[in-house]
């Protein structure tokens, strides 16, 4: 029972402070999972670490936002963060009436908010860019 | 503000229950506690039981990366379904053995199951988690609760297999384990799987690989640690594998394997709960951790009573596990966020690499000079794991222990409180806070401060805005998922 002891050991030592798991590949487990894609920001050894690698590509003036793809990004949502960002940012209700409607707390219905507009604004961005390429 | 105590939405509970439903039937392995016993019964010795672990610790490291592609590529739950058939497949056959050939091709299925397994649900938890409460929070709790279930079912299983194995036959642990193994699939198959991970772009393999590697490597901290995970990794692995050889020499009764294995299973929970209460940067502490272990270790090798036996080995894995979840600390400690998975993974290779060969050693002295002198390498073993110990006591003195932030949220405020300027990496967290006007006066400053002096930020903020803007003309306009 090898291994599967050895792997209760480090989940077990996982459950005490820091997370992770002596058999888990990085790639099945996302580490203080960061809204926006850690690689995106410079490393530890570059001039300006935690900052922008590259800036965000501004968006064209004029250009508003293409409502049919951001329709579809909002459907390929989880449902709870669907659900959030519909209560809030689409029937514009308040912060507190939606946490009370979703049994989230305030703080909690604000982390899925956070990571759902980050989501679909990073998705509509890269449609963008893809169109910029192929013009 | 940031709350330190979460709350546990009701919809994240009833979602998780099938998958804890089915992670508790998973673990009903009947066979585990009589395993040795009833491979001595169809012509294993002790060498050969040594082919067989380094056969298996072989199989599981070689199929750990793709299992863990797939389930990121295809679906968890159905990494999960794949590793149940490959336990009931592994206990089928094994059931079916009559000789030591077909019995090492069940432990190499049974790999395909641990590979398969290791590590899935925790990623499951965590994607549910975060699409649940939008934070990884409350990971730490919901995967301790998952494995407190499956540790339950560890040592249920261990009790009733001792048992059954008394009255009726070692064999037929096995085939009753089929069926409910198969149940197991029914809750992974109700279980609504978060989607996450098919919604985030990845980052490129070869350079997350090239990153972990070089940081196993190169610092000096690390590669300290990382021997210590992995050798007191290795000798937790030889104690659970080849412990029951010493009960088989005694010619215990099949009925005492039950309560030998769950105490040996249940020594990882006390651990787990023991370490919080546990002052290990004393000195007393740390002659305890290796003068115990040395003892014990000993003792297999002279002791004949059983009852001396089994409680030597009993401490012996309990001190290891101690040892373990305080080394995979330190190494989580050593190590940044992004690769500290990567690197963890690295020390449970390291730690097959190194028991493949012991194994197979292992198996040749015990057939050769009976289970209790080889009890020698395990002592040999413990001077290692001591020595390594020592090492890292005393470089770890000299650090100030490092506070790791749960969230990236925290990790964000953490930042701002400790140096003055806010980075970009932490700006994005807070974007929510900020609209919502839901930040400290001192902390909204400094948001704005940054955001004069950076147009990254200014771009990604107005960005943001745009969507919440056009989102607000989408409510004008009939959506069909949405329901007043």
């Amino acid at each position: 029972m090898k291994i599967l002891v050895s792997r209760m050991v480090a989940n077990i030592a996982a459950r005490g402070r820091s997370l992770g798991n002596h058999f888990a590949w990085w790639s099945r487990w996302f580490p203080p999972a960061p809204t926006v894609d850690a690689n995106r920001f410079q490393g530890d050894r570059d001039p300006y670490p935690d900052h922008w690698k590259e800036f965000p590509r501004p968006w064209s003036a004029g250009q508003a936002v293409e409502s049919e793809a951001l329709r579809a990004t909002l459907a390929a949502l989880p449902d709870r963060w669907r659900q959030v960002v519909i209560l809030r940012d689409v029937d514009g209700r308040p912060a507190a009436e939606v946490a009370a409607a979703t049994g989230l707390t305030a703080e909690q219905q604000r982390d899925v908010l956070n990571r759902s507009r980050e989501l679909l604004r990073e998705e509509l961005h890269r449609g963008r860019e893809r169109s910029r390429g192929g013009s | 503000m940031i709350t330190s105590v979460a709350t546990t939405p009701r919809t994240l509970a009833r979602r998780l229950l099938p998958l804890q439903i089915g992670v508790a039937l998973q673990g009903l392995i009947l066979w585990v506690p009589i395993e040795k016993l009833f491979m001595t019964q169809i012509g294993f010795d002790a060498a050969s039981v040594g082919v067989m672990a380094a056969a298996y610790a072989a199989v599981t490291p070689l199929l750990e990366v793709p299992s863990g592609i797939l389930a990121d590529r295809w679906s968890r739950s159905w990494v999960m379904i794949l590793g149940c058939v490959a336990l009931m497949i592994s206990s089928l056959i094994g059931g079916l053995s009559h000789n030591v050939i077909t019995y090492v091709i069940a432990a190499m299925v049974l790999g395909i199951y641990f590979a398969f397994s290791s590590g899935t649900v925790d990623s499951i938890v965590y994607d549910a988690v975060v699409e649940e409460t939008g934070s990884n929070e409350l990971y730490e709790r919901w995967i301790g609760r998952v494995r407190a279930v499956e540790s339950a079912a560890f040592v249920l299983s261990s009790l009733a297999g001792g048992v059954l194995a008394q009255y009726t036959s070692a064999r037929l642990t096995y085939f009753v384990t089929v069926p409910l193994v198969g149940l197991a699939i029914i809750g992974f198959l109700l279980f609504d799987e978060p989607r996450l991970h098919q919604a985030a772009e990845r980052v490129t393999l070869r350079s997350h690989v090239a990153l972990t590697f070089r940081t196993m490597i190169t610092s000096r901290a690390v590669v300290r640690v990382l021997l210590l995970a992995a050798s007191a990794g290795l000798l937790t692995q030889a104690v659970f594998e080849f412990g029951p050889l010493w009960l088989v020499a005694l010619a215990a009764p099949a009925v005492l394997y039950g309560p030998y294995w769950a105490a040996l299973v249940s020594t990882l929970g006390v651990a787990g709960l023991l370490i919080g209460k546990l002052r290990l940067q004393r000195r007393l502490m740390l002659a305890v951790l290796i003068i115990l272990p040395l003892g014990t270790a000993l003792l297999l090798t002279w002791s004949r009573s059983l009852a001396v036996l089994v409680a030597a080995q009993v401490v012996l894995a309990l001190v290891l596990a101690i040892i373990g979840i305080h080394s995979g600390r330190l190494l989580h400690d050593a190590v940044p966020s992004s690769i500290r998975a990567g690197v963890s993974s690295g020390a449970g290779t390291l730690t097959s690499l190194l028991f493949l060969p012991f194994s197979l050693v292992f198996g040749w002295a015990a057939r050769e000079n009976g289970v209790q002198r080889s009890g020698f390498l395990l002592t040999g073993a413990v001077v290692v794991v001591s020595v390594l110990l020592v090492v890292s006591f005393r470089a770890s003195r000299s650090l100030a222990p490092v506070q790791v932030a749960v969230t990236a949220k925290e990790e964000a405020v953490e930042v701002t409180q400790r140096a003055h300027e806010l980075a970009c990496k932490q700006l994005v967290e807070l974007v929510a806070d900020y609209l919502d006007d839901a930040l400290s006066p001192d902390l909204r400053a400094r948001f704005e401060e940054h955001l004069a002096g950076c147009d990254g930020c200014t771009t990604y903020l107005s960005q943001t805005q745009q969507i919440i803007a056009e989102l607000r003309n989408l409510s004008d306009a009939a959506t069909p998922e949405h329901n007043r």
